[in-house]
């Protein structure tokens, strides 16, 4: 165990380091959600080809969303490595 | 086990050829330079050459350059239009040195200068100050920013297009050069990841020598993709440059 | 001494109008071969087109939250106001990334449709058929 200073340190450094990249795996949902988003819209586009173009605003917007809340998890990340 | 041989780092590695100083900047002539150098004199040769004696029939050289210029000179007037061709000489300049810096780092031994990122990024903030210069020049200061909202949106949601398309604008010089840089970097280093494998694989013996036969066709198989990335990325530039250009210059293409 | 009965061509005058026939059918094939072979093409030139359009979102779209998160960052280094610039910049970039690909997207299609449309004026009741990410 951390017997000095030095080890609990390193030892922090390196919980940082794992915490980071269990963070990181919140993106994975992010990029299934992307994935959902543009796979349905093009499924819907194949189906009703003149629908397609009035729903193009809709289809960014669904990805930002889809994506963003991926992106907590990369801002935890990033405060975790640099931040604390 | 690392060393000059197999550290994939190594060949970017910058040393100053000509130790120069001035007023605490280090100004030193590096290998970078020199091949910066090269590049320069290599486009400039070609065009000397193949426009010494020009003919109605043209030679191989003139072919060659002919061909060039055509290929830019088509790519900026298809984009920016007949009015774009005043910028002709700076995206054939561009173009030119980025492909020729690209395709000497193919050559063993050289040095790839667009695997700095300290080199694209003056690229890119070339390309930008000439974008702002033209487009502030253009439409004066308060239709520049105007440009930032395109027509047909929304008073609510206009603050935010305008944030959001300034950002977008301000980047570019930052995505011009990482791309780019990105780009060498990587498949260079990938290069010589694999080729490392090879002498690693020849010493281990037995499997070892299958491996090292596997990373020598993967060592040709990157090799060839790395020749079109270093042409695509070039013409990357170049094209990005002109979209730039054209939004600042064109009047009816939106 | 040549024979009156057959022309210089040394056809058989009444397989002429065949042997034409099969001139003529032969050219239009090879027309509507070439013609094929350059619709492939341009269909392959598009697609590439379009190909290296999404790809330029996409590393648009990295590259805008990676270089505005590390603008953020950079001003938290300088005021001192960690970790509100890193976060924002996240999100910003991010909203910036998305924005440009819209843009992208929508500057695409207006690029790719118009000359479909003229091509082909068949094609113009079905306005719209084709997907914006093509």
């Amino acid at each position: 165990m951390a017997a000095n200073p030095g080890d609990a340190m390193a030892l922090a450094e390196m919980g940082k380091a794992i915490g980071a990249g269990l963070a990181c795996t919140a993106l994975l949902g992010a990029a299934i959600g992307v994935g959902n988003v543009f796979g349905s819209y093009l499924e819907g586009a194949m189906r009703n080809p003149s629908a397609a173009a009035g729903q193009t605003g809709n289809l960014f917007v669904g990805a930002a969303l889809a994506e963003a809340a991926g992106l907590f998890g990369l801002v935890v990340a990033l405060l975790l490595l640099f931040v604390f | 086990m690392i060393s000059a041989d197999t550290d994939p780092m190594y060949q970017f590695k910058l040393e100053r050829l000509l130790p120069f100083e001035l007023g605490g900047f280090d100004l030193s002539f590096t290998n970078s330079s020199l091949w910066m150098g090269v590049a320069v004199a290599l486009v400039a040769g070609l065009l000397w050459l193949g426009t010494r004696e020009a003919q109605l029939v043209p030679g191989r050289f003139q072919s060659v350059v002919e061909l060039f210029y055509g290929f830019v000179r088509n790519m900026v007037e298809s984009i920016i239009g007949h009015e774009g061709l005043k910028f002709f000489p700076i995206v054939f300049t561009l173009f030119a040195f980025i492909l020729a810096c690209n395709m000497i780092g193919m050559w063993p031994y050289a040095f790839t200068v667009t695997s700095h990122v300290s080199v694209t990024l003056a690229l890119g903030l070339l390309v930008f100050v000439i974008v702002l210069t033209v487009g502030l020049a253009k439409k004066g200061p308060l239709g520049f920013l105007a440009k930032f909202i395109p027509s047909g949106t929304p008073v609510a949601i206009a603050p935010f297009v305008f944030v959001l398309e300034l950002i977008s604008f301000l980047i570019r010089p930052g995505t011009l050069a990482v791309r780019l840089f990105a780009n060498m970097l990587a498949g260079h280093s990938l290069m010589k990841v694999l080729a490392s494998f090879v002498p690693l694989g020849l010493a281990a013996g037995g499997v070892g020598f299958l491996a090292a036969l596997g990373s020598i066709l993967g060592v040709a198989a990157v090799t060839a993709l790395e020749f079109l990335v270093a042409f695509l990325q070039a013409y990357v530039f170049a094209i990005l440059t002109c979209v730039y250009l054209s939004e600042v210059v064109g009047e009816g293409h939106h | 001494m040549p024979d009156p009965e057959t022309p210089e061509d040394g056809i058989d005058p009444r397989n002429r109008l065949e042997a034409l026939d099969r001139a003529v059918k032969a050219a239009l094939d090879k027309r509507a071969a070439d013609q094929a072979a350059a619709d492939a093409r341009e269909a392959r030139a598009k697609q590439a087109q379009a190909g290296g359009a999404a790809w330029r979102m996409i590393s648009n779209l990295v590259l805008a939250t990676v270089l505005v998160a590390a603008a953020g960052y950079g001003l938290d280094r300088l005021f001192g106001t960690t970790p509100l610039g890193l976060v924002s910049g996240v999100f910003i970039g991010f909203a910036a990334g998305v924005w440009m690909a819209y843009q992208a997207s929508a500057r695409l299609q207006a690029s790719q449709d118009p000359p479909a449309a003229g091509l082909a004026p068949v094609a113009k009741e079905e306005e719209g058929t084709d997907g914006d990410l093509r």
